[in-house]
This record gives structure tokens, sequence and C-alpha cells, in this order.
């Protein structure tokens, strides 16, 4: 766009030579009803033109969703510094200086058409990867539990860090008395870490499938993991606590491989249920450890990631156990699921406009 | 921002240079920068905790792989100077049974190994 004539020629000449198509346009009136028929790669914008300020059409274009990606070179006089600044503060990638020479034309327009390309594929690929983090996260939240199973009295938390997370749990029902939960947490979070938690739920799954829910055994299941998770094979690792509630002999099964202490309520006290503890799985050192724990009417049994626990605050402290036992300790007379909400509203309230840096899961399960 | 220095000609030495977490895309640098060391060649490696403030899973992950490659030779991996929190999540994880976890400086470790 210039309302000089020879300067359109001269530009013209200058592009077509390169194989660029040139629409011309003296007037911003005429600019703007050739940027309607027809999207161009680039703009080169002389700021004065006769019937519009350059400047003016330049934030049009910007205020525009659909041309605003179109790349603008300005053409200025060399001594208007002045409008060069407020058209690069205003949204123009470069300007170009009259008099020009071609070889500076073609260099700015190439480079910037270059440059432009680049960015749109890279929006594209940051589109289609955030659509597939998104799909992602959804297989990953079909696989948790939507509904409390039939007869078990358990409210959950799950809050992965990005849009899919490394935390996992699930809770079947064993027989008429017995459930069985596991909560996992693999290393690091995000994609990787997702990818393999849903491995991990599918294991887990087939697992069960295997064998009959009378005969399942914490101690084979936990080396069975080991076993099957080596360290080597995916550089990740992954922590897990499992258990089998048994209400008519009232007593859990516990198995913890390097998870944070479950925590045990009961007639307004709180423990840290230390019992047993394994390593991490899959660096060949579970053997198979079960602690049993009485679990009576009332009791409620606390199971969560560190995600919890390491919640830091904007003075860069952590939530910590203490302040999880005092919290548990003053919610003994509440019921479970207000119990929840209000662990939720205190770690939020904790953590304040702190980014949480980890996925954050807890169970908490009644007699 | 981490650095390997031999000491004795096979004793490794991995330190920070300055006091940083190793968490988020810090700890997935600690695990590519880990990969490009020469730990084979060393009898034992030393990690100094000194200036690790926090380290996160996918920092420990990056701990087990080099203890993977040291011991595969047969040698060790010893950590010193570690802060109470990080002594406690290896705790945790139980990884004061794999790892060889000591309360004295970098210079002291290397002082008992000769």
């Amino acid at each position: 766009m210039d309302d000089d004539l020879s300067v359109r020629v001269l530009l013209k000449s200058i592009l077509s030579r390169d194989n660029h198509d040139v629409v011309e346009s003296a007037d911003g009136r005429s600019a703007f009803s050739s940027l309607a028929v027809q999207k161009p790669d680039i703009v080169l914008l002389d700021l004065m033109l006769p019937d519009y300020n350059g400047l003016d059409i330049l934030a049009q274009l910007k205020e525009s969703e659909e041309l605003e990606p179109i790349p603008v070179i300005v053409l200025t006089g060399s001594s208007d510094r002045e409008s060069k600044l407020t058209a690069l503060s205003s949204g123009a990638v470069d300007f170009i200086s009259k008099p020009f020479l071609p070889e500076e034309v073609l260099l700015r327009v190439n480079t910037h058409l270059k440059l432009h390309d680049l960015i749109r594929s890279l929006r594209v690929a940051v589109d289609n990867l955030e659509s597939d983090v998104i799909a992602a996260g959804k297989i990953q939240n079909a696989l948790v539990p939507k509904s409390n199973p039939q007869g078990l009295s358990v409210e959950w938390i799950y809050e992965p860090s990005y849009r899919v997370g490394g935390d996992i749990f699930d809770i079947f029902k064993l027989d008429e008395n017995r459930y069985f939960v596991y909560l996992a947490d693999m290393s690091g979070h995000g994609v990787n870490a997702a990818m393999l938690s849903v491995m991990v739920h599918r294991f887990i799954e087939d697992f069960r499938a295997s064998i009959y829910d009378g005969e399942f055994d914490l101690r084979s299941f936990m080396k069975e993991l080991d076993r099957n998770f080596i360290f080597e094979r995916f550089n990740l690792f992954f922590t897990i606590v499992s258990a089998i509630v048994d209400f008519k002999e009232g007593f859990v099964l516990l198995s913890n491989a390097g998870h944070p202490t479950p925590l045990m309520q009961r007639e307004g006290s709180v423990q840290f249920l230390e019992g047993k503890r394994e390593a991490l799985v899959g660096i060949n050192m579970i053997h198979g450890d079960v602690s049993k724990v009485p679990f009576r009417s009332g009791d409620r049994l606390l199971l969560y990631t560190d995600g919890l626990i390491e919640v830091m605050n904007e003075k860069g402290e952590m939530y910590g156990e203490e302040r999880l036992r005092n919290l548990m300790k003053s919610s003994s007379d509440i019921d479970i699921r207000s119990t929840a909400l209000h662990l939720k509203s205190s770690y939020e309230s904790f953590k304040g406009s702190t980014l949480a840096e980890d996925d954050i899961t807890a169970l908490l399960i009644q007699f | 921002m981490f650095e390997f220095k031999k000491a004795n000609d096979e004793i490794g030495v991995i330190s920070l240079v300055k006091r940083a977490r190793i968490t988020g895309e810090m700890s997935a640098n600690f695990r590519k920068w880990q990969e490009t060391v020469d730990l084979k060649s060393c009898s034992t490696v030393i990690v100094d905790g000194n200036n690790i403030e926090f380290i996160d899973s996918m920092g420990i992950a990056a701990l087990i792989s080099i203890y993977k490659t040291v011991s595969a030779k047969g040698s060790d991996l010893i950590l010193v100077n570690l802060s109470e929190e990080i002594k406690k999540l290896l705790n945790t994880l139980r990884l004061d049974r794999l790892f060889i976890i000591k309360n004295c400086s970098v210079v002291e470790a290397i002082k008992d190994l000769c």
C-alpha cells in the first residue's frame, strides 16, 4: 500500500522477479477492500496515505482476529524515526526506509515470510499437542472411579497438576465384605507419567482378572508389580500404597511401597500408620511385607500422594504431615464428604496463588 | 548448573554450582546431564547434597539411573551433605537401603575412601 505510483511499480517489479504475487493499493479504502477479498501473506504499508494514517491501518489490522497474524512491514522516510518506533510497537514486524535497495526489500520480505511460516506451523503443532494432551487427560480420567462402589463409604480428591498427571487409583469390590484399593504415584508428571499410570492401571486390572477375587493376595500382587515394572524399562518408577479393607473381620491389610504414610482417624485421634515399608516399585526390593491394622466402625483411613504434603505456599513452606494430622484431627466430628472438602480447602488456602508442582490425590475410606 | 569433577583420578563428584531445587525442568535437565557424564570410569561416585534444596521424583529417578550405571560396574554411590528433608524422602522411598548416605562433607568422604 503506497500512494506513490513509482514506489508501487518499483516494489511490484522487485517482488515479481522473485515469484511473489503482488496486489497494489494506492489508498487506505482500496487497501481494506482488497484485504477483505484475499488474505495476503505479508503487507508492505506506507505510513502516509492520502485518506488514512498508515498507523491507523496498522492498528485496525492488529485488531482483526483474522488479519492480525499477517506480518506488516512499514515503508517510511529515512528521517522519520518516531513513526518507525511507533509502528514497531504497534505490531509491525519491520520497516524499510525510502529510498531502498531491491536486495534489501527482498531480504526483509523473504525473512519475514519464512519467520511467519515457522510461527504458523509452530502454532499448529502446539494446538495439536494441546488437543492430544486434553484427549489423554480424558482417557486417564475415565480410568479412575466415577462413583462409590456399592457398600463402601469413600471420598476422593484427584487433581493432576497439568491436564494429565502421574497419580492413579482404583477401588474394586472383592466379595461381600472386602474391597481392594490402591493409590499409585508415577515419578514425574505430564504425559510420560500419565502413560505409565495407564499401563499400571491396565496391569492391575489384568492381574485381578487372572485370579479369583477371593484369592487376591496383596503380597504376590506387590511382588508382581515390582517384577513387571523394572526401572530400566521406562527409566521411571512409581510408589504405591495398596490395601484390602475387610469389613467382616474389621481390619485393613496394607502394603506401602515408597509411598507417604497412610493415616488413620479413630475416636478423635489421628495416627500415621508407619508399619512395614517397602522400597519404591521397579528396583527389585519388594519383599511382600503386609501390615494388618484394626479397622472398626467409625474409623477412617486416609491414603494420599506426596503432592498433598508437598504443596508449597508463597513463603516456600510445605503443607506437611503435621498440618495434615491437625486438619484430620479437627475433622473427626464431621461426615467424610465434608472432611474431604475441608481438606481440599485447607491446602488450597495454604497454597494461595502458588502453582501446584505435583499432582494431588487423596482417598478417604470410612468403616 | 551441574558439575562433575574427578578426585584421585577415580572418584567422581557430582555437585550443584549454586543452591537450587532439583524439580520440574531442572530435574529433567539433571536426568539428561547425568547421561553425558563418564560415570563408568569411577570406582565411586559421590553426590554432594550441599546445594540441593529439594529434589522431586524425576530428580530421584536420575539418582537411580546414576546408581544403576555405577552399580553395574560394581562401584558405590555415596550421597553426602543431604538436608533432613531429602534424607526423610529417601527413607520414605527406602532408597537409603540402595544408596550409601553419609553425614559428612565431600572431602571427608573422599578421605574415608582413601
